[in-house]
């Protein structure tokens, strides 16, 4: 291996899988990468792309029944070609692989010492007695900012997801290798939690001069720590370039949809542009460019094998649009487009609030443990027509709030006030005319064994509403949603997520409340379903005259969906008001955190509240 | 360190747990007696007394006309001086006729739980590594044929095969010298460890199917770690854990199998004493093996918690912080 | 700029093909439902009809699995027995089925004291070797078949009142289920037609293996001498009074015998095969 070679190059990687039925099904056609030593490359993908299933084939990790070829080179050595025992040999101390899950990613038997230990020489002998640690062990925990050596005796059960991601960077690096591939390594954790690892990710990665390959569906976190992207469509390649050029001209329609339908942090965008329709089966666009049923511009030509193939655009950029040159000028109008604010929403009085809550507290008691304080003392206004936000992470109590709202939960003390009307010991029964609430998870909001249409007909006549009536108010909702009639029958298995959500807002529409309370309503959806949601939600706001609590832990969103914001920590309001100051001009120090960990863009000097942040993990 | 002393500090506590379990099932015990038709002096001398003076004597030997309580005071200290009754039928001393033939049951059934694990455990984690394969389906056809197949059934039918048809095993019986009895022994053992290997099997498929699934297998290949430790430290450690509940499980149901083997077999162990007794109605054998059973039961349950604690450290107890 | 149409992502239904072997498993208990139905009309008389002269004969014309210890056709017998092979296991395992189905769904949706009441009236029973158990009441209360029936049933559901509050729970995490209390949907509603639905495969499959293991415990009891009455043609019986012939006629031990194997065999198939679909498509979802 020279000094040219690249670390890593990937060509026409394909992956493909046998289904139940014996059918061969796609799941990366053709993907092709590049990756020099000491460089971050991200792959950018929605789910459905194959970003996953990418990292796995290049350490050749697939699961049964799995199967790739292609040519993957590292250091010059066909990976394909080697024997399995080569192949071994080769993860570790080569390329490894840092998964997504902190929970299930350790083994729960082994304390995080010997997690490390195992991968340094001689870390192990063949009888392991306990307390014999490796004596790097804690070196390496240092590495990544785990300062304190008693964590090395202590299981992963023991510690917070952002510890255990630490935990588990460290035992990937024990051997030292030369490329890791991080595959979602921040999703499973909160905001601020996930800032840190990044940080950690690129500092470990420059110290050691590691090639580091970051798997996304985030393209502001891609942007933030990679100097090279490629973005991934079912199963293909639409683009790569330098991260910089990426986000200031996108080359490719897709790409400009992730792009602008990604809500930005720093105005709003009202309606979010949109990618209609949701991301496809590889199989499913075969022999086609793979984004032209959902791309606005697409042609004939777009529908020939001609469109899959990248082609050289400018250096070191490549794009597989056919038609580049001739909607170039197209996409840089509509991502101009981008820059423009709208208009900032005015003040709604609050004299007479629709929702008031005043000191509200919920402490749990379980069986056997510590009293657990979640909300201690809340208080907050929602007008009429208003859509007020609550930011949070993990473990501040705005779940507990939702379910308090809705009757899930009663409250230790405080009032709820519901149009004037003290409904905080007012029993579940009267209270869902008046609010209502939409979940996070799409995926289990519904009964797997009732149609749609039978969920929204059985909230109907449960809640009285003339029986005569009910087929053409199902209609009504539908219409309201944006789902087609044709749906009404359906099982919830066969919508996708967002549809799932737009059913459940239906639902959560069919009696009518004032007030709708929405937990992470679009957290779980992909970026260009989420945009779809958003503006759907600011869509029947107006046109309903609703009022939201929109809790989410994402600003980004927030930015786009409420007038007024509340920051939660740990149980208590830190800070409030409209949404244009709190995110501009924040006070409380917990606010300007959450702030300073929203992944940027790759332009350095942006003006920002910068609070010094140690690297120092968190506690939670 | 901290983790031995809070151990210890739970067993201790689990076995003090005990003494009012045991209290209980003594109570169940010593209740027996009463729930019989016909009144405890049937059920201590069959239904042959018709005497008056024998019943009386009967009940002034038993104490019968004494307040419950009272007599099962009396009872308790009986029991616990070694004195567990007298047999009606065979007129010994319950617990001399226990301990004559405690030693071959414990045997039996130690062979039957030694032969499912040592050829379970190896069958099942073959198995599940060759997925799909040949072996693994014959494995799981012969798991599901074994654990469906009732112990009485397979033993008549290898009594008919191996000891009628073709001569190869004695008749049933226990021989006589060790190496006659271990003789005898041998297809009583096994037809034990059948519904157990099926089981085990069984479990260890599945556990290790579910083992090699796991998100930290897959970490520790992409890390590189060897084969080897990946098996020992991540495989075959995790999927102790549901092997051990399995083990207490067929622990507790080899004494039901016991009484079956036994009574083809015509093995003199405690299973053919249970059965004597059921077809005599002898209530105070039947108290004492009830008794011993129960007190068994219990402390394989405790074991089973001890292993559980010290194996998995995510199982914390009450009190340990 | 022409539009094309969005391609609607659509999740095919799989097709719910069922296995040939499971299909035999069926067929299999359907022969032995029509034997215990049907054969009393026709062969009571001879299942019945002691011929001393030909005790313990070999399978002949006349005796196609030859005669017991009382001369009895054990063919004849064995269709007949048919009958207390499957309605006791029948009766234990429904039982098991409506009473889980209930109080399981009832503690693990309502929790609080209907839980903790359920549990620890469960737990007690956990104990102790339920078959032994059955084996010591049911002797010392001197009952019989119909007795063992009660005995093994309350034991029984112990088990599946487990089962189903696991399953509970499970459900109850999902965000269905609140939703449809937010919705105001009553509490009854939710636990017996929402989560009921998504509970019942798992029972049914368990009553499956709960019937399998139930058949097989009867038939312990009755070969024990606690079961069917002395007389009857009852599996159990035939298979302990077969011993005493076994080298005469076999077949008296042993078709019995392979009746209660095959039988146990095909509904714990069916009821794996039941286990296994529900949690497929639990996960496909």
């Amino acid at each position: 291996m020279t000094a040219d070679t690249p670390l890593l190059a990937v060509e026409n990687l394909r992956v493909e899988y046998h289904d139940r039925h014996g059918r061969r099904r796609t799941i990366l056609s053709g993907v092709e990468l590049t990756l020099s030593a000491g460089e971050t490359v991200g792959i950018v993908g929605e789910s459905g792309s194959g970003k996953s299933i990418f990292a796995k084939a290049v350490a050749r990790l697939l699961p049964r029944d799995v199967h790739a070829d292609g040519v993957i080179r590292f250091r010059g050595e066909d990976v394909m070609a080697l024997t399995p025992r080569r192949m071994e040999s080769l993860r570790g101390p080569g390329m490894t692989i840092l998964y997504q899950d902190p929970f299930t990613m350790l083994n729960p038997l082994l304390r995080c010492g010997e997690h490390i230990s195992e991968g340094l020489p001689g870390g192990y002998s063949r009888r392991s007695r306990r307390g014999r640690l490796h004596p790097d062990a804690v070196a390496r925990l240092a590495e990544v900012g785990i300062t304190n050596p008693d964590v090395a005796d202590q299981y992963p059960f023991e510690l917070s997801g952002g510890m255990r991601q630490r935990v588990a960077l460290a035992s990937a690096l024990a051997r030292d290798p030369s490329l890791l591939i991080a595959d979602e390594p921040s999703t499973a954790l909160d905001v601020t939690t996930q800032a840190e690892i990044l940080e950690l990710l690129a500092a470990v990665q420059r110290a050691r001069g590691m090639g580091l390959i970051l798997i996304t569906h985030d393209l502001r976190v891609a942007f933030s720590v990679c100097s090279r992207i490629y973005v991934l469509y079912a199963g293909s390649v639409l683009e790569t370039a330098p991260a910089v050029e990426l986000e200031a001209e996108p080359l490719h329609p897709y790409s400009l949809g992730l792009l602008t339908s990604d809500p930005p942090v720093d105005y709003r965008v009202s309606p979010l542009p949109v990618i209609e329709g949701s991301v496809p089966a590889p199989d499913d666009v075969k022999g086609v460019c793979p984004f032209s049923p959902r791309c606005q511009w697409a042609a004939p030509e777009c529908l020939s094998e001609q469109a899959l193939h990248l082609v050289d655009v400018g250096p070191a950029r490549r794009s597989a649009c056919v038609r580049l040159a001739a909607i170039r000028g197209e996409l840089s109008g509509e991502h101009a487009v981008l820059a423009k604010a709208s208009p900032p929403v005015g003040p709604v009085s609050l004299d007479r609030p629709l929702l008031s809550v005043r000191d509200l507290r919920k402490v749990f008691n379980p069986r056997g443990e510590r009293p657990n304080e979640a909300l201690g003392g809340v208080s907050l206004d929602i007008g009429v027509n208003e859509s007020v936000g609550l930011v949070g992470e993990s473990g501040s109590g705005k779940t507990t709030l939702a379910r308090c709202l809705v009757g899930l939960e009663m409250p230790t003390s405080g009032t709820i006030e519901i149009g004037g009307v003290d409904s905080s010991k007012r029993a579940l029964g009267t209270l869902h005319r008046e609010v209502q609430i939409v979940f996070q998870d799409p995926y289990s909001s519904l009964d797997p064994y009732q149609s749609v249409g039978s969920a929204i007909k059985e909230t109907l006549s449960v809640n009285g509403f003339d029986r005569s009536r009910i087929a053409d108010r199902i209609k009504e909702l539908f219409g309201l949603v944006g789902l087609p009639e044709t749906y009404i029958g359906r099982l919830p298995a066969t919508l996708s997520g967002g549809e799932r959500q737009r059913v459940a807002i239906a639902r959560a529409l069919a009696v009518e409340p004032r007030l709708i309370v929405c937990d992470e309503p679009v957290s779980a959806l992909d970026v260009s379903v989420q945009a779809q949601v958003l503006n759907l939600f600011c869509e029947l706001k107006d046109r309903l005259g609703l009022s939201y609590l929109f809790i989410t832990h994402d600003l980004a969103v927030v930015r786009q969906v409420v007038d007024r914001v509340y920051v939660c920590y740990r149980g208590h309001i830190v800070e409030q008001g409209p949404v244009a100051e709190v995110l501009e001009s924040p006070k409380d120090p917990y606010t300007i955190r959450l702030i300073n960990s929203i992944p940027r863009s790759t332009k350095p000097d942006e003006p920002r509240n910068k609070v010094p942040v140690p690297l120092s993990p968190s506690t939670s | 360190m901290r983790r031995a002393q809070g151990l210890r500090a739970y067993a201790v506590r689990r076995l003090l747990l005990l003494v009012p379990l045991v209290f209980l099932i003594s109570i169940v015990v010593f209740l027996l007696v009463h729930m019989v038709p016909g009144g405890p002096v049937a059920a201590l001398i069959g239904e042959h007394a018709t005497n008056t003076a024998t019943i009386d004597a009967i009940r002034a030997r038993y104490h019968l006309n004494a307040s419950l309580p009272s007599q099962y005071g009396a009872w308790v200290t009986q029991v616990v001086h070694g004195n567990l009754g007298t047999s009606i039928f065979t007129s010994q001393s319950v617990a001399s006729e226990i301990r004559q033939r405690l030693p071959v049951s414990v045997v039996l059934n130690a062979i039957g739980l030694a032969l499912a694990l040592l050829i379970g455990v190896p069958l099942g984690s073959l198995a599940a590594a060759r997925r799909g394969g040949r072996l693994d389906r014959m494995a799981v056809g012969l798991a599901i044929f074994l654990s469906s197949t009732p112990n009485f059934v397979m033993a008549i039918a290898l009594l008919y095969l191996l000891c009628i048809r073709v001569t190869i095993f004695p008749l049933g019986g226990l021989g006589s010298g060790f190496v006659d009895e271990a003789f005898h022994l041998i297809l009583p053992g096994i037809v034990m460890c059948i519904g157990p290997l099926g089981f085990v099997t069984k479990i260890t498929r599945a556990s290790m199917l579910e083992q090699r699934e796991a998100d930290y297998v897959a970490f520790a290949r992409a890390r590189g770690i060897s084969r080897h430790r990946i098996y020992r430290g991540y495989v075959l450690r995790n999927a102790l854990i549901p092997l051990l509940t399995a083990s207490g499980l067929i622990i507790v149901s080899a004494l039901t199998a016991t009484v079956f083997v036994e009574d083809v077999f015509g093995i003199p162990g405690l299973g053919g004493l249970l059965v004597t007794s059921i077809e005599n109605t002898d209530i105070p054998v039947i108290q004492g093996l009830v008794l011993l059973i129960a007190i068994w039961v219990v402390l394989v349950n405790v074991a089973v918690d001890l292993c559980y604690v010290s194996i998995d450290p995510r199982v914390t107890f009450r009190g340990m912080r | 700029m022409t539009a094309i149409a969005v391609v609607a992502p659509m999740v095919t239904r799989r097709k719910k093909r069922v296995p040939m072997g499971i299909m035999l498993c069926f067929g299999f208990v359907l022969v032995v439902v029509l034997a215990a139905f049907v054969g009393p009309h026709f062969l009571t008389r001879t299942a019945n009809t002691p011929d001393p002269f030909n005790l313990g004969a070999t399978p002949t014309a006349g005796h196609w699995l030859g005669t017991d210890e009382l001369g009895r056709d054990v063919f004849a017998r064995l269709v007949i027995g048919a009958y207390s092979a499957l309605i006791g296991p029948f009766i234990i395992a429904l039982s098991g089925l409506i009473v889980s189905g209930f109080v399981g769904i009832a503690a693990g949706y309502l929790g609080g004291l209907t839980d903790m009441v359920t549990m620890r009236v469960v737990d007690f029973m956990i104990a102790l070797p339920g078959l032994l158990l059955t084996i010591v009441l049911v002797t010392v209360v001197q009952g019989g078949y119909w007795v063992a029936v009660l005995v093994l049933s309350v034991l029984n559901v112990q088990g599946d009142i487990r089962l189903v509050r696991g399953a509970t729970l499970a459900q109850r995490s999902l965000a269905y289920v609140e939703a449809a209390r937010v919705v105001g949907i009553s509490r009854f509603s939710i636990m017996y037609r929402h989560i009921a639905r998504n509970v019942i495969t798992i029972l049914l499959a368990n009553c499956a293996i709960d019937f399998a293991g139930a058949l097989v415990a009867l038939a312990g009891l009755s070969f024990l001498g606690l079961g069917a009455p002395p007389g009857t043609p009852d599996w159990g019986l035939m298979l302990t009074a077969g011993q005493q012939i076994l080298f005469e006629n076999p077949f008296a031990s042993l078709a019995p015998g392979l009746a209660v194997v095959l039988l146990a065999v095909s509904v714990n198939l069916i009821g794996d095969w039941l286990y296994e679909w529900q949690s497929r498509v639990a996960s496909g979802r």
